[in-house]
């Protein structure tokens, strides 16, 4: 924790004082009639700065490096698993559409993590994307992506 | 004015079978609507408004107020049970809710969050209906001054949401507000930390980002721990479904303090249900014996915003009847929906169309009841659906988050926006930041910038424009008080430490 | 028997060839229509698209529902952005607002009116006033203009939003009568009212149906407008011209649909329209309520009038400096 904070804290600093300049650099300070753009902005990113080096302190200082908060092994693999499967699931909703993304994703998803048998991943995946597609697409109207290849 | 014989009349018009169906059906579709993340009250009652236009005004308008409620409580029914927050106002119920979930009190939760909104809805009603001119005037007293005081107000109560480290708290607040000046600056009219991207001109919205940190941010801590079940196993009891008399004895005064607070703040332009359910869970930490529970599962963390929000959504018809002011996002759709049958709104209302106004405010008793019973009645369904195991569970999770979060504003941008704040929700989880802070300052943030420039515009940039006013000058002795208590508390443990 | 199933199923085909190529020709709407509304739910352009969807599904005057999706983002950008990136799309059809032709000399859109969307029909013109409410000092438009011109920057007059129609309209409100005064952005135009009703501002910029409840109530009044001549439904105001504050500015409201939109489904649109604004519930709850001035201006008339708010837009955005060069 102690040196996962330490990178936090060298990272929050970069990011006040860019943000802190970026407000002064582009936008106006005053306005017409009364503080600008870049009056808050500004202060925020000074805030920001002095917390960050607060934290920084209270680390450098800090002799025990604190316990393990990255999961290791399985639980990491599992994780990853997870958010990818997320991240692929959303980058490809323009190609497969919603409800054929929604059934591949749980397809797979429910297959990798509990093992369950084949009919009962595809029965859930089937089920949800349906459902998804009724509520969502059927009753409210809300126009959800459409895939390529599919007329949803 | 004999207000029994009003109420009398407004009965008599609500209580008819018809509008009485619609009340039902306004709750039952609103608990659902608002259980689906992403679609709130607003779009709730936007998608259905075209619904009753074939209806007489005082039926539409029953239907969308028993909708609006019943929204109100849909929002809590994901919040307690997945930690996703349905709606906007919600997501402070995350924090409690989702614990007592855990620790297998979902039941509890929910029930005690139905009465909260039941007495909250009641009485707001009550109030709504005797003192609407009054609350109006004090509605109007509400200037930019103020609004930036009490902003300011909400904004310091952000200590009492943070976890062990208050510093950790301060930097996700801190980093709330930056993220909340991105968008258009509607006072310079230019866009800020845009990069361009036409969907960052109008702001970060919260909603995703309170769908990623919270929902999609426990996800993965789950998937972390996955065989190792995170969420209640085993039977639930029936009993142990809806609150004791001991929930409701420790409740009680949280639902009291959560509806008034509910009821001042959602009268207010502007501010609104998600304002009122923040500080009203703030408050509640405040004067509880036992704040070192919340956020562990305390039930009045849960009964007291629930309430608040129930209250303020009641309070935000109060600027709609009275003056024609939409206090809301809700109140400007069904304003809309008003004028289209043929109503105007405003301070001639209740001389005009006297049967109009109490049939509402009666058929608010009525949908307050109705929304008792079937949140009773859907209680022990949706509990059921935690038995579902959670490797089944997680993805189901995971495409309701991404449905939810695109179906706000039918955008993938808003999908993308989740997804990367469920990947900072997992790591602000395990490294001791507050999400809550986070969310709370991006509400607020906006809010206070563009009142505190309106101010300064007024003022000629004089800072004495906060102090000269009385509600200003109060609400900011008030905040000056909350910053300055805390860290002359934190400089003299610091001096004692030294001198030791 | 055999040959009777195959000249069944042959008949079965000649149809079902002869309907789709029926449909393929001539049929205009032939599947669901997305009517965009590029702004929030609860809004202006929300109500008017939901107000005319409303009235073709009532009257089934459409063969295909009308789907109605708010596109929310950039103050109108991503909802007009995804309208101009279906060219040649029939069926997608948005809520038009000034931004039409503002978007791209602002350079928020990549094109206006003529070169990247069709004007399908103006359908209202929303007038512009300046408010007061009744405990104001000020009773009369010369009232405000003598106090503005005694005390330059000294009153405040809040509209929505900055360098947006209101702005404008106070810009040219200070030209026209050689004053100075300070505007006050605000997020709606119920955040106006009710800044102007608190006596937070001293008067407000207001569309006439943000302002007529208070009015009826005899809580506020309108000072003057800023049309050509008196609104029909509130003839008690002047006009700011005939008070010699000579300046005309006014928002349009109309449907618009992506370039290079197929003959057939412009003519439907157009004729479908007429048919909506001539309809009694039109004219009765929305431009009566909203106490708007009908318009039923399309093609070349449409284009032009949008030709017309371009030069003023150019000039006044220019002045307030919203142009980036």
């Amino acid at each position: 924790m102690r040196n996962a904070d330490r990178v936090t804290a060298v990272l929050l600093l970069a990011f006040s004082v860019a943000f802190a300049a970026g407000a002064l650099k582009h936008y106006k300070w005053w306005g017409d009639d009364g503080p600008g753009p870049a009056f808050l902005p500004f202060w925020l990113g000074l805030l920001m700065t002095a917390l960050a080096l607060a934290l920084l302190a209270k680390n450098l200082r800090r002799k025990d490096p604190g316990e393990a908060w990255l999961p290791r092994g399985e639980g990491l693999r599992h994780m990853l698993v997870v958010l990818g499967a997320s991240v692929a699931f959303v980058a490809l909703l323009k190609v497969t559409g919603m409800v054929l993304g929604t059934a591949l994703f749980l397809a797979g998803l429910l297959r990798y993590l509990g093992r369950h048998r084949w009919w009962v991943c595809a029965a859930v995946a089937a089920g949800a994307a349906g459902c998804n597609w009724l509520v969502f697409a059927h009753w409210l109207r809300l126009p959800l992506p459409e895939g390529l290849l599919w007329i949803f | 004015m004999d207000f029994l014989s009003n109420l009398a009349l407004g009965f008599s018009v609500a209580l008819t079978p018809f509008n009485l169906l619609m009340a039902v059906a306004g709750v039952t579709i609103g608990i659902l609507i608002g259980a689906l993340p992403g679609v709130g009250p607003p779009s709730g009652v936007a998608m259905l408004l075209p619904l009753t236009f074939g209806m007489e005004p005082t039926s539409g308008i029953i239907m969308l107020a028993a909708l609006y409620a019943g929204t109100m409580y849909g929002g809590t029914i994901t919040a307690v049970l997945i930690n996703t927050p349905g709606e906007s106002a919600s997501v402070v119920t995350c924090l409690d809710g989702y614990q007592m979930a855990l620790k297998g009190r979902a039941g509890k939760a929910l029930g005690i969050a139905a009465i909260g909104s039941f007495v909250a809805g009641t009485v707001g009603v009550v109030l709504l209906m005797l003192v609407s001119p009054a609350l109006a005037k004090w509605s109007l007293s509400f200037g930019p001054p103020e609004t930036f005081a009490l902003m300011l107000l909400g904004l310091t109560t952000v200590t009492l949401l943070t976890g062990e480290e208050a510093l950790k708290g301060y930097i996700s607040m801190a980093l709330g507000l930056m993220l909340a000046v991105v968008g258009f600056d509607i006072i310079a009219g230019i866009p800020r930390y845009g990069f361009g991207v036409p969907e960052l001109m109008d702001g970060i919205d919260f909603l995703p980002v309170a769908i990623g940190l919270f929902g999609l941010g426990e996800v993965l801590v789950g998937a972390e721990a996955s065989g190792k079940a995170q969420v209640v196993t085993g039977r639930i009891r029936l009993r142990e479904l809806l609150p004791s008399l001991a929930d409701l004895a420790r409740s009680k005064w949280a639902i009291v303090r959560g509806t008034v607070l509910g009821f001042a703040v959602g009268v207010l332009p502007g501010a609104g249900p998600t304002v009122a359910s923040f500080l009203s869970y703030t408050v509640e930490k405040t004067v509880s014996r036992r704040p070192q529970e919340f956020g562990k599962g305390a039930i009045e963390g849960v009964a007291a915003p629930e309430s608040a929000n129930n209250a303020a959504a009641t309070a935000a018809m109060v600027p709609m009847l009275t003056l024609g002011i939409p206090g809301s996002a809700t109140t400007a759709i069904m304003l809309g929906g008003l004028m289209m049958w043929g109503l105007r709104p405003g301070p001639m209302l209740f001389e005009k169309n006297p049967q109009f106004v109490w049939g509402l405010i009666a058929s608010q008793y009525i949908a307050n009841v109705m929304l008792l019973v079937l949140s009773t009645l859907f209680i022990p369904l949706f509990v059921r659906a935690l038995r579902i195991p959670y490797s089944i569970l997680m993805p189901l999770i995971i495409v309701f988050c991404v449905t939810g979060a695109y179906s706000l504003k039918n955008s993938l941008f808003d999908v993308g926006t989740m997804l990367v704040f469920g990947v900072a929700g997992y790591f602000m989880k395990k490294l001791g930041y507050s999400p809550a802070a986070l969310v709370l300052a991006l509400v607020l943030g906006p809010l206070a910038e563009r009142a505190l420039r309106q101010s300064l515009i007024l003022s000629d940039a004089g800072l004495g424009i906060f102090f000269t006013r009385p509600i200003a000058a109060t609400l900011v002795v008030a905040a000056l008080i909350a910053i300055a208590v805390p860290a002359y508390r934190g400089l003299q443990a610091a001096l004692r430490r030294r001198g030791a | 028997m055999k040959t009777n199933a195959i000249l069944a199923a042959c008949v079965a085909a000649v149809a079902l060839l002869g309907s789709a190529g029926l449909q393929a020709q001539a049929k205009y709407p032939s599947r669901t229509v997305e009517v965009v509304v590029p702004y929030a739910p609860g809004g202006g352009t929300d109500n008017l698209m939901r107000m005319i969807a409303g009235i073709i599904e009532e009257n089934k005057w459409s063969p295909v529902p009308l789907n109605v999706a708010n596109r929310v983002g950039g103050s109108g950008a991503v909802g007009f952005n995804y309208l101009i990136n279906k060219k040649g799309d029939s069926h997608v059809v948005a809520g038009a607002t000034p931004m039409v032709v503002s978007g791209k000399i602002e350079g928020r859109l990549p094109g206006n009116h003529r070169d990247a969307m069709t004007i399908l029909m103006v359908v209202a013109i929303d007038e512009l006033m300046l408010s007061v409410r009744n405990e104001s000092p000020f009773k009369t438009i010369e009232d405000f203009m003598k106090a503005a011109r005694a005390k330059p920057g000294g009153l405040t007059v809040g509209g929505t939003a900055t360098n947006s129609e209101d702005h404008i309209f106070t810009h040219l409100m200070e030209q026209a009568a050689k004053i100075k005064v300070k505007y006050v952005p605000f997020n709606s135009g119920g955040e106006v009212t009710a800044a102007l009703m608190g006596g937070h501002i001293d008067a407000g910029v207001m569309n006439p149906n943000e302002i007529v409840a208070q009015i009826e109530a005899k809580k506020a009044t309108n000072l003057a407008v800023a049309a050509r001549k008196r609104m029909t439904d509130a003839a008690e105001v002047p006009t700011f011209a005939e008070k010699g504050y000579e300046f005309y500015w006014e928002q349009m409201r109309g449907v618009v649909g992506p370039a290079n939109m197929a003959p057939e489904a412009v003519k439907w649109w157009q004729e479908t329209l007429k048919k909506v604004t001539e309809t009694k519930k039109w004219q009765e709850t929305y431009i009566k309520r909203n106490l708007l001035t009908p318009t039923q201006w399309v093609g070349e008339e449409a284009n032009k009038y949008l030709d017309s708010l371009n030069g003023k837009y150019e000039a006044a955005l220019g002045a307030l400096g919203a142009i980036k060069k």
